[in-house]
């Protein structure tokens, strides 16, 4: 007994996934070649294949390049918490910033930075700022955890998650009312979101800060899977629903902060990308969709970088001005088509 | 008594909630291979108790469930899932998945980490789908089926985990009259055509009489039933509720005292258990399901008429 074949010819999710890919590529080659000071494109190769002026090879090795990584290792990363938190909360409008996981990774980095000063920006500053921002997701995601327990509504379980994220934010304008005027300014400028903070050394840790759970996401493919058909279901299948949920919430927790420690709290891609993968793909099936989110997720983070260097005209941008206007409009539209999207029946 | 003997035992299973006491105590029952079962009683009776607790998901106060000989608490979630298999009520947000995926998952805690499929196991998901009838649709989203053909796609999830118990909790409800009748035909031939133990509760009494093998009834107890209960504990050897109750159904007999009750101080509700033709014979078999309506139930058809 088999069931007839499928009428193979590509397949939508790899359709999508090669549109994201190609996204992505295009997105970061435009960020080595253009920017705010003007090289030529011969140039450019020259400084990547380790000749050229000086100059040249500073810009691109040392600025573009990094903000090109930067860019899309966040944008990747953020979109795939959002995926692990959407699953895990049964709730399409869950994310890192909304639930207020951001945010508890902002008072975890503002409070060393504005407790200890924004001035010494070593290595080990931005490990500390990344083992700050773990310890505020973690509270954060600890407190949603238990309140998930005690409310059924995913729509109340939002709502507490925005109350947390706004009681986070008090405690930070605690901070910044007792710190110096100089932590102020670093606290404020990380605040607005920035791919071009990490330079190549910090790329070591951010780089693997974003890969490794990133990777461990897709040996959870099968009870991310099961848990679309709710704690009961999944249950009545061997999946251990507290051990998985524990361990999809924490790598989502590491990403968010890593991200959030390196280029600040940055809204509202966690959120929608996922969405964007979903139609994309026309599956909610994690197999497709943990690599769609991924090369999404990248294409975003690099298309945000792109604006924000294009729009700045010799400046850039802040990312968090950029995020909300590409955003917004697509969650309005998952809202208001909750009941034709097959992946919200 | 049967030939085949029980996958699924209920021994002096109490079940209830803290701080609530007892729903129900002392049950004992049995479900065996190829029979279908459906769990009949008023909302709030316990139904959906009994068959949380049969699942794993609800500890037993006292006493235990037995699947395949070996206690339901004792077992890892993973050894559950390869005995037990579950269709709720719950609205699946599996919209985004093909009939085919999700059916698919059933083989769960059949396969690795990764959830490869083997040759076997793509056998056992096409077998599955086609015995609900649903090949055709195979590779269409659950989101563009009828209400009907989802049940049926969880159902042959249910299948395709391959557990000798299948427990259904009101598969039918939300379903048209036509639909209704198909699920269960569709269940009953399932049990028999595969050997599988399958409860289901249900409110479609016409159609569970029917089509059933057994049922089982959930009932609150009345002071009469509690008192037998009583003697019950006092006297395990003996079947109160069998002598208390001369035209109680033979296989109750069969199986001890399928019944049971709880405390003085709480709610309680008793299970009764036999064949559709006996216990509709029996006034204090499904007649008393209509409490204080003269409802007549028809032993040749296993019909029942409103008087």
């Amino acid at each position: 007994m088999t069931l007839p074949g499928k009428q193979h010819r590509i397949s939508r999710p790899a359709a999508a996934c090669a549109t994201a890919a190609a996204a992505s590529l295009a997105l970061f080659a435009a960020l080595l070649f253009t920017g705010t000071v003007d090289i030529p494109a011969a140039d450019v190769w020259r400084a990547l294949g380790g000749d050229g002026g000086e100059a040249t090879r500073l810009i691109v090795i040392q600025l573009r390049l990094p903000m090109a990584l930067t860019s899309l290792l966040a944008g990747a990363g953020l979109a795939l918490a959002g995926l692990l938190l959407q699953t895990v909360f049964d709730n399409p409008l869950a994310g890192p910033s909304i639930l207020g996981v951001s945010t508890g990774a902002s008072l975890g980095v503002a409070a060393l930075m504005l407790l200890f000063g924004g001035a010494a920006l070593s290595a080990g500053y931005f490990a500390a700022l990344l083992g700050g921002a773990l310890a505020g997701a973690a509270a954060v995601l600890a407190a949603l955890l238990l309140f998930s327990t005690l409310v059924r509504s995913s729509i109340v379980l939002l709502i507490i998650g925005i109350l947390i994220g706004y009681l986070a934010s008090a405690a930070i304008s605690l901070l910044n009312f007792f710190a110096t005027q100089e932590g102020v300014h670093s606290y404020v400028i990380w605040g607005l979101g920035n791919f071009s903070g990490v330079t190549l050394d910090r790329l070591a840790v951010f780089a693997p800060a974003v890969l490794l759970p990133a990777a461990a996401c897709f040996l959870l493919v099968k009870p991310l899977n099961a848990l679309l058909l709710g704690d009961v279901y999944a249950a009545s299948m061997g999946v251990g629903i507290r051990s998985t949920r524990n361990a999809l919430l924490a790598l989502s927790g590491i990403l968010t902060a890593a991200v959030t420690a390196f280029c600040g709290p940055i809204g509202f891609l966690g959120l929608v990308v996922p969405h964007v993968a979903r139609m994309a793909c026309g599956t909610s099936n994690h197999a497709s969709l943990l690599p769609a989110t991924l090369l999404f997720g990248g294409a975003v983070g690099l298309l945000c970088a792109f604006l924000s260097v294009w729009l700045g005209g010799g400046s850039l941008i802040p990312v968090n001005a950029i995020t909300p206007v590409l955003s917004v409009p697509v969650i309005i539209y998952v809202i208001l088509n909750r009941d034709r999207l097959s992946y919200m029946r | 008594m049967s030939a085949t003997t029980p996958i699924l035992r209920l021994d002096r299973l109490a079940l209830g909630y803290p701080g609530r006491g007892d729903v129900f105590r002392g049950l004992r029952a049995e479900l065996r291979p190829g029979e279908l079962v459906s769990l009949l009683g008023a909302n709030g009776s316990g139904k959906s108790t009994l068959l949380k607790a049969l699942c794993g998901n609800l500890r037993p106060t006292a006493g235990h469930v037995e699947v395949n000989g070996k206690r339901l608490s004792q077992l890892s979630a993973m050894e559950r899932a390869r005995l037990v298999s579950i269709v709720t009520t719950d609205k699946a947000a599996a919209g985004g998945l093909t009939v085919e995926e999700l059916v698919a998952m059933g083989r769960y805690p059949h396969t690795g980490p990764l959830g490869r499929h083997s040759a076997a196991d793509r056998r056992i998901i096409a077998e599955a789908i086609d015995a609900v009838g649903l090949t055709r649709l195979a590779y269409r989203l659950t989101a563009t089926l009828s209400d009907g053909e989802r049940q049926k796609a969880m159902i042959a999830r249910a299948l395709a985990q391959d557990t000798p118990v299948m427990l259904l909790d009101e598969p039918t409800a939300f379903l048209d009259a036509a639909s209704r009748i198909e699920i269960l035909s569709l269940l009953r031939d399932l049990a028999a055509g595969k050997n599988r133990a399958i409860l289901l509760s249900t409110h479609d009494i016409s159609p569970a009489v029917r089509l059933s093998t057994r049922l089982w009834l959930v009932k609150p107890a009345t002071p009469a039933s509690t008192r037998n209960t009583l003697g019950a504990s006092s006297s395990p050897s003996n079947t109160t509720v069998a002598s208390a109750t001369p035209s109680v159904v033979p296989e109750a007999e069969a199986e001890g005292s399928p019944c049971l009750a709880s405390e003085g101080n709480s709610p309680l509700s008793i299970l009764v258990t036999g064949t559709p033709a006996a216990l509709a014979a029996d006034p204090e078999g499904l007649p008393s399901l209509f409490p204080g309506r003269h409802v007549r139930f028809s032993t040749s058809t296993c019909d029942y008429l409103p008087l």
